[in-house]
Formats: C-alpha cells, sequence, structure tokens
C-alpha cells in the first residue's frame, strides 16, 4: 500500500467534501422509511426508530400511474430525439464543406438559450393552434402535446451531442463505405451506428434523464399534477406541515428509475467521456 | 474498363493550394503510377478520381463519362486507402463483401467472388477474424481485396504498401503487379517511392508541388528526365549534380567544372563556348576502390548509409559532396580515402539557366 | 465529402424544422414584447418599448429584484462551482487507477439523477428551522440558523446548486486534465516535481477548457434557474429568478411582460454564451480553428 501523501490529502478532501453528498442522500433514504410517529417528532437526520415501509409502499401505488405516463412519453421521446439527431448530425458530417462549419453552431445556439424563454410563444401558438382548428388539434395539457413538445426542445441538443461523436468517427472508414457503393443512409445504418454505439447510447441516457427530472416544461404544459413525474413529487410539497414521510418517499419513488439507470449506466459513461477526451491515457 | 482522364484540376484547402493545374491520362489495361513525395497532392488527386472530393476547377471522365459531379457512391470505383481503412466491427469476409451486398449480388454470387479474390491474395484462412486480430499485411491485402472483389471501372491505390515492412513491400510488389495483370483494369497507384513506381507501373506522372512534371511511359521518364527536377526527385538515389561551363580545350569542345573534365557528347558538340551546363551522374554509376585508379578522383568518406543489403555512401571531392551507390554491403571510416571513377558514358547533361535536359545517355 | 442535398435534405429536416421553430419562438417573443397583449387587453396593438418601462416597474420593480437575484446567483454559482469542482477534480485525479476516478465522480454527479424538485424537497426538509440541521447545530452548541428566511434563502439555495453541479463541474475539469498530454505530465515528473508543484504549476494551469466550460455552463445553469427555487419557495421574492418571474407573468396572462422578461433572458444569455460556445464548437468539436 503506499502512503503517498497527495493521496492522503486528496481522501480527506474527497471524504469532507463527500459528506455533504452523503447526507441528502442518506436524508431521502432514512427520511422514506419512517413511521408516522417517528416523522412527527424526531429531526430529519436521526435514524428511524420504527420502519414503516408502508409509507414507500403507498407512495408507489400513488406515483405509480404518473410514472407510467411519465415512461410513455420520455422514452420514446428520447430515442426518436437522439435518432434523429445522430442522422442529421451525419449528414452534416458527410456534407462537409461551409454547411458543417456554419451550421452546427447555428443549431448548439437553440440549445443555449434558456428554454425557458421559448415557452411563452409556444404556448401562445398552442392555443392559437387549438382555437384555430376549432379545438381539432389540442396539444395542451395532452399527452400528445408534452411529447411534442420535449422532441421539440431535447432534438437540438440531441444533434448537438451527436455531432461530437459523429465528428471523431475514423473519417476514412465511412469513406471507404461510400467507395464500396452505400448510399448515406445505408452507411449510416451499417457503418456509422454501430461504431457510433457508445455514443448513442450516452446521449439516450442523458436525454432521457433530462426529460424524466424536467419540471418546467410538463408545469408548463399541462394542467395538474398527474402527467409528469416531476408535478406528482411536487404537489407533495406544498401539503401539511412536518409530515416528510410521505413527501420524501415520493421524491425517492420518483427520483428511482433515472438513478438506476444512472448507476447501471452512469460509470460506463463516464468512463467512456474521459477516454474519449483523454485519448491516451 | 476505361481510361481515365484528368483535366485542369485545381484544388485548395483553406487558401492553400494543393493541385494547381493537374491534367493526364491513365489507360485502360495499364498501370499508371502517380509519383511524387509527400506533399504533392497524390493523395488528392485520388480522392478526386474517388469522388471523395470535388476539384475547385477541371473535370474527371472515364471515358467519355464526365464523372466529375457524380458521387463516390455511384462513380463504380476501387480505392486501397493508405490507412487501409477496415470496416473495424466486420469480419474479414464481411469487409471484402461490403461493395458487392451494396450492389445487391445474391449471396451466392457474394461468397464465389470473395472466395475467388481470397485465393488470389492468399487470405482465405483468415476470412472469419476481425481486423483487430490480423497482421498490418493482412489487413493490407484484405484492403487491396475489397478494391478488387469488385467489377470497378477504375482501381485506386494510395500508398498501399507505405505502412509495411520494406522486405514485406518488396515481396508484395511483384505479388500484386501479377494479380493485377490478371485481373485486368484501370489502376492508378500513388507511390513516393521510386523502385516501387519503376516496379510497378507502365506509365508515370510525376507530380510536384502540386503540377504535372511529367508523364510517360515510365522508363521513358526515369531515363529521360526532362529536367534537373525530375532527375532529383525521380530517381533513385537522387541524382548527383556538377555545375560545369563548355570551353575550348586541345580543339575539343568539353565541359569542365570544379571536379571533372569531361567531353561533350556528338550530339552536344555545337553547344557554344561559355554555356552554362550541369553534369548529372546518378550513384549507381560511380565505381569505388580504395586504390587509387587510374582517370579516377580522390574523395574524403563523410559517411556510409547502410540500406538493407546496399550501401549509400557519402563523399566530398574537392568541397563538392557527392553520393555513390554500392549493392553490397560495405563500411568505411569517415575521413578515409575513396577513390572513384565516374562512368562517363551515363552522364546527362541539363542547361544550367532552364534545367531543361540536354542529351540523356545511351 | 461532397453529398447531394437529395439526401442531406431528408437527413437533417427534422432537426433543422426544430430549430427553425425555435428561432421563430425568438422572433415570435420579441414581437409579443412589443405589443400589449395580456388578459387585461386581449389586443395586439403596439406599443414599442412602453412594454420594456412597464417591465421594469410593474408591481415596484419586481423584476429588477428578479435580475439582481439571478446575476448574484450566476456569479456566485460559477465561483463557488468552478472552486468545489476543481477542489474534487483535483483530489479524484490523484489516484492513479481509471476505474477509482470514475467510480469517485460518478458519485459526485449523482445529483444530477435526481430532479431538481426532489433535491428541492430534501433539501427544504434538511433547511428546516426545527427538524433540520438546526438540531444539530444547537447539540454542538453553536446557534441556529434560519436558513430559509430572507435573503438567507438564496445563499442556502445558491448552495444547493453548487451541490447538484459541482459534480459535473468536476466532471469537466476531470476531463481537462485528461487532455494534457502524458509527455508533460512526465517530464514533470522526472524533473522531480512533488504533486503539489505538479498540479499548481502544470496540471491546472493547462485546464484552461475546464474552466471556460465550467464557467459557461455555471452561467447558463443560473440562468435557467427554475425548478429548485420555485419548488422550495415558490415565488418568495428573495429567491425570485427571473424564470420564476417570467413564468409568474405568463400564469397570470400578462403575456407581454412575460414575453419582455423572455428577450432580456434571452439576451443576456446570448451576449455571455453564444461568442464563447460558438468559438467553442469550432475549436474543440469541428477543430477547424
Amino acid at each position: 500500500m503506499k502512503f503517498k501523501l497527495n493521496i492522503v490529502v486528496a481522501v480527506v478532501i474527497l471524504a469532507v467534501v463527500g459528506i455533504f453528498w452523503v447526507i441528502p442522500l442518506y436524508a431521502l433514504l432514512v427520511g422514506s422509511i419512517k413511521s408516522l410517529a417517528d416523522t412527527m417528532s424526531s429531526p430529519l437526520l436521526d435514524l428511524p426508530r420504527e420502519l414503516d415501509l408502508g409509507t414507500i409502499a403507498r407512495a408507489f401505488n400513488l406515483l405509480a400511474g404518473t410514472m407510467v405516463n411519465t415512461a410513455i412519453i420520455t422514452i420514446p421521446a428520447a430515442f426518436i430525439a437522439v435518432t434523429v439527431g445522430s442522422i442529421a448530425a451525419f449528414g452534416i458530417y458527410l456534407k462537409g464543406g461551409k454547411v458543417a462549419d456554419y451550421l452546427p453552431p447555428l443549431i448548439a445556439i437553440t440549445t443555449y438559450i434558456p428554454y425557458q424563454a421559448l415557452i411563452v410563444p409556444l404556448i401562445t401558438l398552442i392555443r392559437w393552434i387549438e382555437e384555430a382548428t376549432g379545438r381539432l388539434i389540442v396539444l395542451y395539457d395532452t399527452n400528445y402535446g408534452l411529447f411534442l413538445v420535449f422532441l421539440l426542445y431535447y432534438t437540438p441538443m440531441a444533434t448537438l451531442l451527436m455531432f461530437i461523436f459523429t465528428n471523431n468517427l475514423p473519417r476514412e472508414v465511412i469513406e471507404a463505405a461510400l467507395v464500396d457503393g452505400l448510399k448515406p443512409m445505408t452507411a449510416y445504418r451499417r457503418i456509422a451506428l454501430p461504431l457510433l454505439s457508445p455514443g448513442y447510447v450516452a446521449a439516450l441516457i442523458f436525454i432521457l434523464i433530462n426529460m424524466w427530472n424536467n419540471f418546467f416544461i410538463p408545469l408548463s404544459m399541462t394542467r395538474g399534477y398527474e402527467k409528469h413525474v416531476t408535478l406528482k413529487i411536487f404537489s407533495y410539497v406544498g401539503q401539511a406541515g412536518t409530515i416528510y414521510n410521505e413527501m420524501f418517499a415520493a421524491a425517492l419513488i420518483g427520483s428511482l428509475p433515472p438513478l438506476i439507470i444512472f448507476i447501471l449506466m452512469g460509470r460506463y459513461f463516464v468512463r467512456g467521456l474521459l477516454a474519449f477526451t483523454g485519448g491516451g491515457r | 474498363m476505361v481510361d481515365v482522364i484528368v483535366k485542369g484540376i485545381k484544388k485548395s484547402y483553406r487558401r492553400r493550394e494543393v493541385l494547381r493545374g493537374v491534367s493526364f491520362e491513365a489507360l485502360d489495361g495499364k498501370i499508371t503510377v502517380i509519383y511524387g513525395p509527400v506533399g504533392a497532392g497524390k493523395t488528392t488527386i485520388l480522392r478526386i478520381i474517388a469522388g471523395l472530393e470535388k476539384p475547385d476547377e477541371g473535370r474527371v471522365y472515364f471515358g467519355d463519362r464526365d464523372v466529375t459531379d457524380i458521387p463516390p457512391q455511384d462513380r463504380n470505383v476501387g480505392l486501397v486507402f493508405q490507412t487501409f481503412a477496415l470496416y473495424p466491427h466486420l469480419s474479414v469476409f464481411e469487409n471484402i463483401a461490403m461493395p458487392l451486398k451494396a450492389a445487391g449480388l445474391p449471396i451466392e454470387e457474394i461468397k464465389r467472388r470473395v472466395s475467388w479474390v481470397a485465393e488470389l491474395l492468399r487470405i482465405s484462412d483468415i476470412l472469419e477474424k476481425g481486423p483487430a486480430e490480423i497482421s498490418g499485411g493482412q489487413r493490407q491485402r484484405v484492403a487491396i481485396a475489397r478494391a478488387l472483389v469488385k467489377d470497378a471501372a477504375v482501381y485506386l491505390f494510395d500508398e498501399p504498401l507505405t505502412n509495411l515492412d520494406y522486405k514485406i513491400r518488396e515481396a508484395m510488389r511483384g505479388e500484386l503487379k501479377k494479380i493485377l495483370r490478371e485481373r485486368g483494369g484501370t489502376f492508378i497507384w500513388a507511390t513516393g517511392d521510386p523502385q516501387e513506381a519503376l516496379a510497378l507501373g507502365d506509365y508515370v506522372v510525376v507530380i510536384h508541388n502540386g503540377v504535372v512534371l511529367d508523364a510517360g511511359q515510365i522508363h521513358e521518364v526515369y531515363n529521360r528526365p526532362k529536367n534537373t527536377l525530375i532527375a532529383k526527385y525521380f530517381s533513385y538515389p537522387s541524382m548527383n549534380f556538377i555545375e560545369g561551363i563548355v570551353v575550348s580545350k586541345d580543339q575539343k569542345r568539353v565541359v569542365e567544372s570544379e571536379i571533372v573534365v569531361v567531353e561533350l557528347p556528338d550530339a552536344l558538340k555545337s553547344l557554344p563556348v561559355g554555356s552554362e551546363v550541369i553534369l548529372g551522374i546518378r550513384p549507381t554509376h560511380i565505381k569505388i576502390s580504395t586504390s587509387p585508379i587510374p582517370g579516377g578522383l580522390e574523395s574524403t568518406v563523410l559517411l556510409t548509409e547502410v540500406l538493407g543489403s546496399e550501401t549509400l555512401i557519402h563523399v566530398e571531392v574537392k568541397n563538392k559532396r557527392l553520393v555513390v551507390h554500392v549493392p553490397e554491403i560495405v563500411r568505411l571510416i569517415p575521413g578515409s580515402k575513396l577513390f572513384l571513377k565516374l562512368d562517363y558514358s551515363r552522364i546527362y547533361y541539363f542547361d544550367k539557366s532552364t534545367g531543361n535536359l540536354l542529351h540523356a545517355p545511351g | 465529402m461532397p453529398l447531394k442535398n437529395v439526401y442531406f435534405i431528408p437527413m437533417i429536416i427534422v432537426p433543422l424544422v426544430f430549430v427553425t421553430i425555435l428561432w421563430y419562438g425568438i422572433a415570435w417573443n420579441l414581437y409579443l414584447s412589443v405589443t400589449s397583449y395580456s388578459v387585461y387587453n386581449p389586443r395586439f396593438e403596439f406599443v414599442g418599448f412602453k412594454t420594456y418601462e412597464d417591465l421594469f416597474k410593474f408591481r415596484g420593480g419586481e423584476f429588477v429584484i428578479a435580475i439582481v437575484n439571478t446575476i448574484i446567483w450566476a456569479a456566485l454559482l460559477v465561483l463557488l462551482g468552478n472552486l468545489v469542482g476543481l477542489l474534487i477534480a483535483t483530489a479524484i485525479f490523484q489516484f492513479e487507477s481509471s476505474k477509482i476516478r470514475s467510480g469517485l465522480i460518478s458519485f459526485f454527479i449523482y445529483p444530477l439523477a435526481i430532479s431538481l424538485v426532489a433535491s428541492g424537497v430534501i433539501w427544504r426538509w434538511l433547511f428546516d428551522s426545527i427538524k433540520g440541521f438546526n438540531v444539530y447545530l444547537t447539540k454542538l452548541g453553536l446557534s441556529e440558523i434560519q436558513w430559509l428566511s430572507g435573503y438567507n434563502a438564496l445563499w442556502s439555495l445558491i448552495g444547493v446548486s453548487v451541490w447538484i453541479y459541482g459534480g459535473f463541474i468536476a466532471l469537466l475539469y476531470l476531463a481537462a486534465f485528461y487532455n494534457i498530454p502524458r509527455d508533460v505530465i512526465d517530464s514533470a515528473l522526472v524533473d522531480g516535481a512533488d504533486a503539489l508543484t505538479l498540479m499548481v504549476k502544470i496540471v491546472i494551469p493547462h485546464s484552461k477548457l475546464g474552466l471556460l466550460l465550467g464557467t459557461i455552463f455555471s452561467l447558463l445553469f443560473a440562468l435557467q434557474m427554475f425548478d429548485l427555487p420555485y419548488s422550495v419557495l415558490f415565488t418568495n421574492p428573495f429567491t425570485m429568478t427571473i424564470v420564476i418571474y417570467m413564468y409568474n407573468m405568463f400564469a397570470y396572462m400578462i403575456v407581454n411582460i412575460s414575453a419582455a422578461a423572455c428577450i432580456f433572458l434571452i439576451a443576456m444569455s446570448a451576449v455571455i454564451v453564444i461568442p464563447y460556445a460558438t468559438y467553442g464548437i469550432r475549436k474543440w468539436i469541428l477543430k477547424v480553428i
């Protein structure tokens, strides 16, 4: 075992800083399993004296419907956004020239603008469409509308992410595909996509987690709290005083899907990113 | 199987002019070598012929068909990349089969053709392996197989042997020439190695700084370099140049240089006295001896370079550096004396001011 | 590689449509902000810059407070976020094994996997004056802090945002460290540099990319800050950011003011982020410059 000073210092720093990272996680877990009596009486960070897993079970039941609804919207939306984005990124990559120099920044800018700033015209537009079609096309407060708005906002971001990965493809291998007679979409399907798959998956996970955790878009696009899991969690916040265990249970359950995905895939994601930027380390 | 005609190609990258008006023809059934040093523009020309780049000016014809605006996937060209560019996620078989699959050929036909070309290039035993599992030489053969398996109008080779050990390179040259001959087609081969060019090519196009210096039958161009530039670049080893002036000595016209005095050949007898001339002698046409040679030159050895089974000796004669080539391994001590005998019957004569060839030996 | 438009256009059409819609949204925002359209006055009358005037005067200058809060948030998040991120990244970088490094950095990033609303729930209770941190502060003999009252709320939430994004910024720095050519580090080690000198004199100066990205992202996060303050304190003026203000106006159907606030937000982000980011894209992703 090496006892180099720098490692010791590093461990100390990480431990001290890490405490601040552990506390909320601990609170979340512990808070969700406390019994009602415990919750009313003891401070947040104390260990539970009585366990009550019923809170979690209840939260699960209450959230299940919303989570399913969220999944139905975000999973297809994420897939479509990343697929469409990667095809577009590949197209721009092949096109080259001035287009490849100027189009990406144009697209990128739309991802920097705080997306909330565009919600006003968007909703106005949606309401106008509703009126114009005599309530035939209803987008506000519908799954369909939410799905479309997610796509609208996240596809440019997905395209941007896929640019980064696409630009690191081995250029001559792609050119070999063209010379071999493959049409661009076939070259994408057979050659580029297999080589891009780590990036594709990384982008997918990133976009999916972002969509799942998004609060502002569902807030603006729907009434009530049922259609999206963050709204549901939010709905607990206004509630009565000191009964935090219900709230925490809801927050825990609602955060489980992205957390699980993150735990399972996050490490590969990070390792891939670091390997990609570092080259030979 | 068509002639490839390239006319007036100009290409610049971000304000750097790579090709400044290149024109040549590559005939059907012949191996045309594009020869030039690094950066001369060889790869760019091949890429333009393949359709991977568009020229800023100029046209490319396959036969009488103008293909300049046709994208690479519709040109039916075979291209062997310098980096091989194999599909890393596919097996060797799938790599070679890709162009056939893209053309929509039936499975049986694909299998037949891939086996045939694999036989030809002696890679039948590695068809199931992935590109990462095979050696550099094998990868190169797979890249060549992928190009040759097609029924292409033109086959392009971008310095495919450059990344291999020189022993494999030499072996592959002979083998490939035979294979290409049998295959038939229009072959364009880019290289910066003069020996490779001479071994493989029927015709040569010498490119330097984005222009064509000369083109024609390879041995013609090699043995009768049009000017000193070609003589310097397209020769292995590089030609020795000695400057001199035509004077009259003993009623004969001779070229007097600081090292030698050479009698003018009959063809040049009418050169006026005072003309400035450059003599060219290939390192392979200088004999050496450690003891004095009658009519020879005394030189001091600067260094010896042993290359494989031959040696290049750098010497100095009266402040002039010369290179001598010997087809065996010799080691000499720097500073020692070496005696040279130039083969006067093999001397080239160039005009000093224009650099143009005045007379070539034999 | 030349690609015919007949292939190219279909490939990019969908994102291009979306991008166009988004640009159009910006234009429409501009339009709305120079009209008088609101629930009180549902007509499109051109009023020019009067809306902007109203924006600053409305309800006693509430918007100005929002601007100030947002700017404070941005400044502190940039400062603290970069510091914390750099600190974490430096510590993680001491370990040689890339497995350990990946594991550690993944841990510090976990807050991003939870929605900000959920984080808001957790921290709101950690800040609770009765049940939260204060209990332990008093146990330790320190005085209680009213974490969420008055301007304390702003500092507390800014702190939470550092917790949320710090890991991500650390990742950016770590990636920048990885970008340093191995021989630069090796030659310093051969010259006998110890870890501290190595970090201070070589690694950190080479991580300008990390600083740049860390700053840009922090600015973006701060400008977009909505979920966290809204879910904890709703429209509390002390934690009101521009986005909260804008949303509030929109919820009340005062559309023109909301749009004006949006334009303000867009302008702020344009001025700050776009030059850096566009330059960054061309340099590092397209490798043009």
